[in-house]
């Protein structure tokens, strides 16, 4: 049984295909690294999974539960992930 | 796996679901937004426009406004005179602006930050108090120059008349010479010496290279200084009404007033509103055209390396030009308008037996009508900021950060009142919301929504500016750890907003306590701003209460500016315009 399961993720921006049919499926414990030149949709994958971006078609699963179909998405937080962001996203109006 | 029969049953359901998630929080909010923008913005002009064509009292479709407004030749005369004022207005204002520009950027005249100073303070002083000093300066017989004049010559007469097409160009333009001051030099400032340095070894001199090379690369964004400033002359008032007047010439924005003398003649007014909204269009396209066209992106380039051009001995007579531009915008008529502020005839010239603080104890004290007009200048503002502030961010929000699809309405919704004449807003909003249904004629409502819509524009550039400097990132981060968009707002994004949110509230107070091109046609008996009374007052030429009342805004202005200083830097007042 896989962790995190993508099924034809699809994300278009106007008529450009920024992912196009993606699966994907990952299991508990399992380290993979998405390489690519830039604008291949590295981050606009990793951001779907987040829940930043809807995609356009296709499922994201975790634990069986469904995050992200053309039904509906899962708000980021309410999906429990975490991730690191590219710039620095430290709040500058608070402290340690 | 059942799978493949989820798959097989998703696509009629997800339909559903999409049309549903229609009604998200995000879009709930994006309609509500084009709500507020459309009654704002979209019905008073659209309603300007349709009752241009019809009858007054049926509503039926009509030319006739048309025929009544352009079927005058006293009517047509003021629409000539506004073209040759705003013009004239123009020509004049590159004349003072461009050479002051080019010496506090480009040379080493002396005493540059007091012009700097001179310059910030035109533009913060609003043309109707200008116009008085100058009235007090140079009217026909009892002004300060003339008596002066005729001291020193014997002369039977005065040298200067106010009360002319000359004397209102001149004492708009000192007000207005700023924005073609502010365009050229921030051009000015990027234009790298290298190129300045290639003309001077290929033989040319400084004078040669300055206007054959320096201005040129420039004149786009002089250009843009000397629209904004016609089509700022054009659309003005108080100026105009203060001194074309009691010359015995119109202008449209005093024509316009004119339609509003009993009975009321709202159609004609809007069709006579036309051509200053479609010139004003025209010139905002031209002067797109203008910044957009090319030779203009050497400019835009880095700044590179930037010599300052030695003047010698011409760097005082370039000083001296600079200090008489100042005079003229700044320093005579705040000189003349404080001594009658604080006289008991300011005919009486200079003398301790003059000096009285009667004028100010009358209005802060005596007169409740001054009174209630300090308290509802500063209360209506204060109210506008609130307003334009909270819509402009919640617009800015929606539209940077991309919520919806076609958040880019909102956007152009936001911006459309800046390339709308005041006056022209303002009569638009008199035929949506005066009569019934809303019947806000002479309430505080409509003044205070007229002004949020007339300086919207002001208020988005400021917040979209500081809301596009906020790394979205921020508030992603706040949402993986579990908080809420809500959380991401109140913990992250508004204080990091603070200071930009306190520059654009001041940014947009303080040209509402000195708005007087819309508010003379908003005010009602109980609403009257200083700027309306300010204006009736010089119709019962009581100068010495006038002078006090303006006083009074003017610190009132000059306080809160200082503030904004303090806390935004020192060209937060360049920033947005």
């Amino acid at each position: 049984m896989s962790k995190l399961m993508l099924r034809g993720i699809e994300k278009r921006f106007g008529s450009v295909a920024a992912v196009a049919g993606l699966d994907l499926a990952l299991t508990q414990g399992e380290f993979v690294s998405l390489l690519g030149p830039s604008g291949c949709g590295k981050t606009t994958t990793l951001r779907m999974i987040a829940g930043f971006i809807e995609p356009t078609a296709g499922t994201i699963e975790m634990d069986g539960k469904m995050l992200s179909s053309p039904a509906g998405v899962l708000p980021p937080e309410k999906r429990q992930m975490s991730m690191i962001f590219q710039s620095y996203a430290v709040w500058p109006n608070m402290t340690v | 796996m059942t799978a493949a029969a989820d798959h097989l049953a998703q696509p009629a359901e997800g339909a559903v679901a999409r049309r549903l998630r229609f009604l998200d929080p995000s879009m709930i909010l994006w309609i509500a937004l084009i709500a507020v923008l459309i009654f704002l913005i979209a019905s008073p002009m659209v309603r300007l426009v349709v009752s241009s064509f019809q009858e007054p009292e049926t509503g039926r479709l009509t030319l006739q406004n048309y025929v009544e407004a352009y079927g005058r030749a006293r009517h047509l005369q003021a629409l000539w005179n506004t073209l040759q004022f705003g013009a004239g207005v123009a020509a004049l204002s590159c004349l003072f602006g461009v050479p002051l520009a080019w010496a506090i950027s480009r040379t080493d005249m002396p005493a540059k930050n007091f012009i700097r100073l001179m310059v910030f303070g035109a533009f913060i002083i609003p043309p109707y108090l200008g116009a008085i000093g100058w009235i007090l300066l140079a009217g026909p017989n009892a002004g300060w120059l003339n008596k002066l004049w005729m001291a020193a010559t014997g002369a039977e007469s005065g040298l200067f008349n106010v009360y002319s097409m000359a004397g209102l160009i001149v004492v708009v333009a000192v007000t207005s010479f700023p924005y073609v001051f502010v365009f050229t030099s921030s051009a000015l400032d990027l234009v790298s010496s290298e190129m300045e340095d290639a003309a001077n070894i290929l033989g040319a001199g400084t004078v040669r290279t300055t206007f054959r090379v320096t201005l040129p690369l420039v004149l786009p964004a002089i250009v843009g200084g000397l629209i904004i400033s016609f089509l700022e002359a054009i659309a003005l008032f108080g100026a105009p009404a203060l001194i074309a007047l009691p010359a015995r010439f119109h202008v449209v924005s005093t024509q316009l007033w004119q339609f509003f003398e009993y009975p009321v003649r709202v159609e004609q007014a809007a069709a006579y509103a036309m051509p200053l909204l479609l010139i004003t269009l025209l010139m905002f396209a031209l002067q797109r055209s203008v910044l957009g066209r090319r030779g203009y992106t050497t400019v835009s380039g880095k700044g590179g390396e930037r010599r300052i051009i030695r003047l010698g001995p011409w760097r005082f007579v370039m000083l001296g030009y600079a200090l008489f531009v100042c005079a003229l915008a700044v320093l005579l008529p705040m000189i003349v308008l404080t001594q009658a502020a604080f006289a008991r005839a300011w005919g009486r010239g200079f003398s301790l037996e003059n000096l009285t603080l009667q004028n100010f104890r009358y209005i802060l004290f005596e007169q409740t009508q001054a009174q209630n007009a300090i308290i509802n200048t500063f209360w209506y503002s204060g109210m506008t900021a609130f307003a334009a502030i909270g819509l402009a961010l919640a617009i800015a929000y929606v539209v940077t950060r991309k919520l919806v699809p076609w958040s880019n309405v909102l956007a152009f919704l936001c911006m459309a009142p800046f390339v709308i004449p005041g006056i022209v807003l303002a009569i638009g909003f008199y035929a949506a919301y005066a009569p019934p249904p809303l019947a806000l004629y002479g309430t505080a409502t409509i003044l205070i929504l007229g002004f949020t819509t007339r300086f919207l524009p002001i208020a988005y550039t400021s917040s979209a500016a500081g809301m596009r400097s906020i790394n979205p990132e921020m508030e992603e981060a706040v949402r993986i750890l579990g908080g809420g968009r809500l959380t991401a707002i109140r913990r992250v994004l508004a204080p990091l907003l603070k200071r930009n949110i306190a520059g654009a509230w001041i940014l947009v107070f303080i040209p509402a306590t000195r708005e007087l091109s819309s508010a003379i046609f908003l005010v009602g008996p109980q609403t009257r701003v200083i700027s309306v009374m300010l204006f009736d007052l010089s119709e019962e030429g009581n100068f010495e209460v006038l002078s006090a009342l303006g006083m009074i805004l003017l610190v009132a202005t000059l306080t809160i500016a200082a503030i904004g200083f303090r806390v935004i830097g020192r060209d937060f007042m360049v920033r947005s315009s």
